[in-house]
């Protein structure tokens, strides 16, 4: 029986090839997006599962109260996890991370890049890496123990022994003691919050702690504890009031304790080891799974009740010869089976062609094999489960109900919804596409409207370039590269468009007290402001020509000096300030010359300057206040050059560059680009939005094409008959396709405001945003429009231009 | 064999009921061969569909082999549609995607016959009707008489008692039709199964012992249309 049922299948299948082709391509294309998307999923919620005790491992996490509010940090006084371990017997261990990303290593004589990683021994405790070779154990003096994975083991030491050699840090202002290979680990999967290639480690207690710092301490790690088995950090979460009590915390301070499971997808600090995913994204992009699965299962439904009448017939004769309901269910539901298993087989085949493709586009690593797993194959089983009841249940049950003394007379199906149920189907399916293309617009115009929104400065052809150990160099290293006709400015700052508002310091009137200001202090010299094409308002920009702009604290050299003699000074330097920053103190015209005595803010304003944007407007600008600086040992140097040799003045600046700083590698990047690679995961937002938006008005046209096929065969005769009476091609065209279009109308009424809540809101992630407008929806619903007009409209052309007599003697 | 008792089909429509039956009163008894005869309209075709159980009657008492037919259920219906009835149509209704062999051998897979019997029923069948050579071709492929031999043969593979035939040579020529009735003919008296087939040609229905007339839903007892003369 079952032989036979395929049999048929198979037959009805390559017998309709037309429709078999636009059901299961659809099909195939919708669960072949759908697998993918399973697969970003499953990879996104994988993040550090695969460390043995993830459920016991936490982060901590500063809260301070802030103007009545509570922010976040990661950075707070090292060596606070070890206290509390020896507070607590349920913190079986406790470790610190720290990273600067990827770093310079000489290695083999020659500079590479390597992510790198700083960690306490006890790291290796918690999570757990497994050590290829070698030990974790040793220590030497003057030199840095660290272990470093296979696969840079196998790149740069394929023919030696790693262990015991020795790798070079590149030169800095601060001590770089060479490293030791003690150990190979095994490659970091992917999946973690944190890339190592080298992980340098070294003997936890280095610093104690015994109270909280009144200076603030020394911040620079993320702090991890492991709680013993069956604690969950409430337990610790508890009892630490009196831990706050004892290590003196201020009072609007606290901890809290993060899941390291939890990073990847819910924390978005900015200090992150690696830029987390995003929950958020993880829950849209599994909304557009299922809806272009939906819209493919719709698909199936309208193609099969429209081939009812043919089907029904059979139905008809099954039961005259015997057939039970059970028997004729499980025919139709068999055949339908076999329809999504031959589609899901041709999708298992398009998912590995698409993945490369996938992965450039979204920087992930997503792998084919990881589909045969028992989440990703539960999650399937579920989605074909989910699409076979909705696809072809009601078909199926509408088909063995038929009456078949009725089919067998000819007399068409008579379902009273069944036609409708057709149109609300389509209807739905334009609904998800318009509103998809409407999404994709609006992200589009979204972006395009922070990239081209005014900066504040002109990112055009700007240098960035690093130096260390400038000091007394710098000035001439910037002289001698303005010699150069193709560099036209040039200016240091501690600023840097991809790190902005770093240095952070609270601001607070002395007369107003309780409200606080998060300041964003810079030092930059006096070409910075002119290079940068920055604009003022009032005032002037820095000038040598002013001791008193250079007078106070020099902070960019290596020794901060807080002398009284210093101090004093420092009350009337001269500063500048954003518009942010008049507004937010409120100050009282004329700004310049005032005398600024706040907490944590002094000197004299000798400048505004118009608020610049420097990253990522998602955030606003904040209020700023700049120094200026005179031998700074490092700051980002930029140089203006001049569009036409750009080439040329790059190779120049190499070769100042090398004369300069012999002992460190060649490295540059441009401001434009930079502030590109900030908006990163918005653009491929839009191209992947895109690349849905197609999908779904594609199969949705593929569903629309086959039944305005159908249609105009099934109304083949009346069309012969219109035709005869003197009815036009145009007349027959705009009968066929004007209920189709009719349903597209309704779509677009209907996605809409569905498009418009959720555009409202993805918009609150941005300081900056476009304001929606009501043509936005429209250009949307109108390239939904002509695209539905294009698909029927070819199928009704093509039958109003049929030969009337031979379409009345076929019947 | 089968007892009607005032069976009435009627359907209701805008608060009218139109009648398509009224008070038909037929007992049939097993070995019979009746032709069914009437103008177009007349509601044949529905008498014929309530005898095969396809349609319901809207009143009345319908017994077949002494079980009364309306209190039937669903299951036990298709169960005698395999074993008891078999339908032969005009338009011959055969599967479009299955082969000669395949249509005839469905009923038996309904029924669960084993392989091996099933082969042998299916060529036997073809052996008696002389379609072997045609047993791999499809119904597009084949004459409409040749179709409905293969759809009278699908009919009686199950070996039914009643074989009700609508309108079966309705589409032929008189050859074919005269091939199927001696079929049909043959049939009745060999096998002893019961048929009721409806038919507007007088040759045909002088293979039947039995014709009832049949006008506006009413059987008519003398020849309606001598009456109306
Ligand atoms: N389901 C139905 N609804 C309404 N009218 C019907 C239905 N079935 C049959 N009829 C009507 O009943 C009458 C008898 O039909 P039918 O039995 O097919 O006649 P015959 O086979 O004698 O030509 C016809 O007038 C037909 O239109
Ligand atoms: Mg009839």
């Amino acid at each position: 029986m079952i032989k036979h049922y395929i049999k048929i299948a198979w037959r009805n299948l390559s017998t309709n090839k037309f429709y078999s082709l636009i059901n299961i391509g659809g099909l195939a294309i919708g669960l072949a997006t759908c697998l993918m998307i399973l697969l970003y999923v499953f990879k996104e919620l994988s993040y550090d599962k695969h460390f043995k005790n993830h459920d016991q491992i936490y982060r901590l996490v500063l809260e301070k109260e802030v103007n009545g509010e509570w922010t976040r940090e990661l950075y707070f006084p090292t060596g606070l996890p070890y206290a509390l371990k020896s507070e607590f017997p349920e913190i079986k261990s406790a470790t610190r991370i720290n990273s600067f990303g990827l770093k310079y290593f000489k290695i083999q004589g020659e500079y590479v890049k390597l992510d790198q990683l700083r960690v306490d021994k006890s790291f290796f405790e918690i999570f757990s890496i497994s050590l290829i070779r070698g030990n974790t154990d040793e220590s030497a003096s003057g030199m840095i123990m660290a272990v470093i994975s296979r696969h840079i083991a196998e790149l740069y030491f394929p023919d030696e022994d790693p262990i015991g050699q020795i790798i070079y840090q590149k030169p800095a202002p601060w001590p770089t003691p060479p490293l030791k290979v003690t150990g190979i680990i095994e490659n970091i999967p992917s999946n973690t919050h944190f890339k190592a290639d080298i992980i340098e480690f070294s003997e936890e207690n280095e610093f104690s702690f015994d109270a909280w710092p009144q200076n603030g301490g020394t911040r620079m790690f993320h702090q991890y504890i492991e709680l013993t088995k069956n604690t969950r950090w409430e337990d610790i979460s508890r009892k630490m009031p009196s831990i706050y009590k004892k290590y003196n915390f201020p009072k609007e301070i606290r901890l809290s304790f993060q899941p390291v499971t939890d990073i990847h997808l819910y924390s978005d600090f900015p200090q992150d080891l690696e830029p987390g995913g995003d929950i958020r994204y993880i829950y849209i992009f599994s909304i557009v799974a299922i809806l272009l699965l939906l819209i493919a299962g719709i698909n199936y439904i309208n193609l099969t009740t429209a081939k009812s009448m043919k089907r029904s017939r059979e139905a008809g004769i099954c039961k005259t010869i015997g057939a039970s309901r059970s028997q004729l269910l499980t025919q139709f539901i068999g055949e339908s089976l076999f329809f999504v298993f031959f589609a899901l087989l041709i999708a298992l085949l398009m998912v590995p062609m698409a993945i490369p493709f996938f992965n450039s586009l979204y920087d992930k690593s997503i792998v084919f094999h990881s589909l045969f797993q028992p989440g990703v194959i539960t999650g399937i089983g579920l989605l074909l489960t989910v699409l076979v009841l909705s696809s072809c249940l009601y078909p199926a049950l509408f088909l063995s109900s038929q009456k078949p003394t009725r089919v067998l007379k000819g007399i068409l199906p008579s379902s009273p919804f069944n036609f409708n149920l057709r149109k609300i189907l389509v209807i739905v399916q334009f609904s998800i596409s318009g509103a998809l293309i409407a999404c994709t617009f609006i992200i589009f115009w979204q972006i395009s409207y922070i990239s081209n929104k005014k900066l504040g400065y002109n990112k055009e052809q700007v240098l960035m370039i690093r130096p260390n150990n400038m000091r007394e160099q710098g000035k001439s290293f910037k002289q001698e590269l303005l010699r150069h006709p193709g560099i036209m400015k040039a200016g240091t700052s501690s600023w840097s468009p991809e790190n902005p508002y770093s240095s952070y310091t609270t601001v607070s009137d002395p007369k107003e007290t309780g409200k606080e200001f998060r300041f964003s202090f810079n030092e930059v010299d006096p070409d910075f402001m002119p290079a940068l094409d920055m604009e003022l308002v009032k005032g002037r920009f820095f000038s040598e020509e002013f001791p008193a702009d250079f007078q106070g604290i020099d902070f960019g050299s290596n020794r901060i000096e807080f002398s009284d003699e210093n101090m004093a000074l420092q009350k009337t330097r001269s500063i500048i300030l954003n518009e942010t920053a008049i507004n937010a103190l409120n100050l009282q015209k004329p700004y310049i010359n005032q005398v600024l005595s706040h907490k944590g803010l002094s000197g004299k304003i000798i400048g505004v300057i118009k608020d610049f944007n420097t990253v990522s407007l998602h955030q606003k600008v904040p209020p700023m206040a700049f120094y200026a600086w005179k031998n700074p040992n490092r700051a980002t140097v930029y140089l203006r050059l001049v569009p036409q040799n750009i080439k040329e003045a790059l190779s120049y600046i190499e070769i100042k560059w090398k004369k300069f700083f012999p002992n460190q590698p060649f490295e540059f990047s441009f401001l434009d680009e930079t502030l590109d690679q900030l908006y990163v995961s918005e653009k491929r937002l839009v191209r992947l939005f895109g690349i849905f938006a197609i999908l779904a008005i594609g199969i949705s046209c593929l569903g629309l094409f086959a039944l305005a096929a159908f249609t105009a065969e099934q109304r083949t005769k009346e069309i012969g008959i219109r035709k005869v009476l003197g009815a036009s091609v145009a007349n027959v065209v705009a009968l066929l396709s004007k209920d189709f279009i009719r349903l597209v109308l309704i779509a677009i009424v209907i996605a809409t405001p569905i498009a418009w809540y959720a555009m409202n809101l993805w918009l609150q992630g941005f300081a900056y945003r476009i304001e929606l407008q009501w043509w936005m929806f429209v250009g949307a619903g109108l390239v939904a429009v002509v695209i539905a007009m294009v698909t029927v409209s070819g199928q009704s052309v093509r039958a109003a231009m049929a030969d009337p007599v031979a379409s009345l003697h076929s019947e | 064999m089968i007892r009607l008792r005032n069976i009435d089909k009627y359907v209701d429509k805008k608060f009218q009921r139109t009648f398509i039956l009224k008070n038909i009163d037929l007992d049939i008894s097993e070995g019979e061969f009746i032709t069914i005869m009437g103008p177009s309209g007349a509601g044949k075709s529905t008498l014929l569909n309530i005898l095969g159980f396809l349609d319901e009657p809207s009143e009345g008492e319908h017994y077949f082999l002494n079980e009364p037919v309306h209190q039937l259920s669903e299951k036990k219906k298709s169960q005698y549609h395999r074993s008891h009835i078999g339908f032969v149509f005009q338009a011959y209704h055969l599967l479009d995607e299955l082969t000669v062999y395949e249509n005839i051998e469905m009923p038996l897979l309904y029924r669960k016959v084993k392989t091996k019997e099933r082969k042998a029923m299916v060529a036997d069948m073809l052996d008696r009707f002389n379609m072997v050579a045609k047993k791999d071709l499809f119904p597009s492929q084949l004459s409409g008489g040749q179709q409905q031999v293969v759809g009278v043969a699908r009919a009686i593979i199950g070996g039914p008692r009643l074989l009700l035939a609508d309108e079966p040579t309705g589409n032929l020529h008189s050859e074919q039709s005269q091939q199927i009735m001696e079929l049909f003919k043959r049939l009745n008296e060999n096998d002893g199964v019961t048929i009721i087939q409806v038919t507007h040609s007088d040759e045909m229905a002088s293979y039947s012992n039995r014709i009832i007339n049949l006008r506006d839903g009413t059987i008519v007892r003398k020849n309606p249309y001598r009456l109306i003369q």
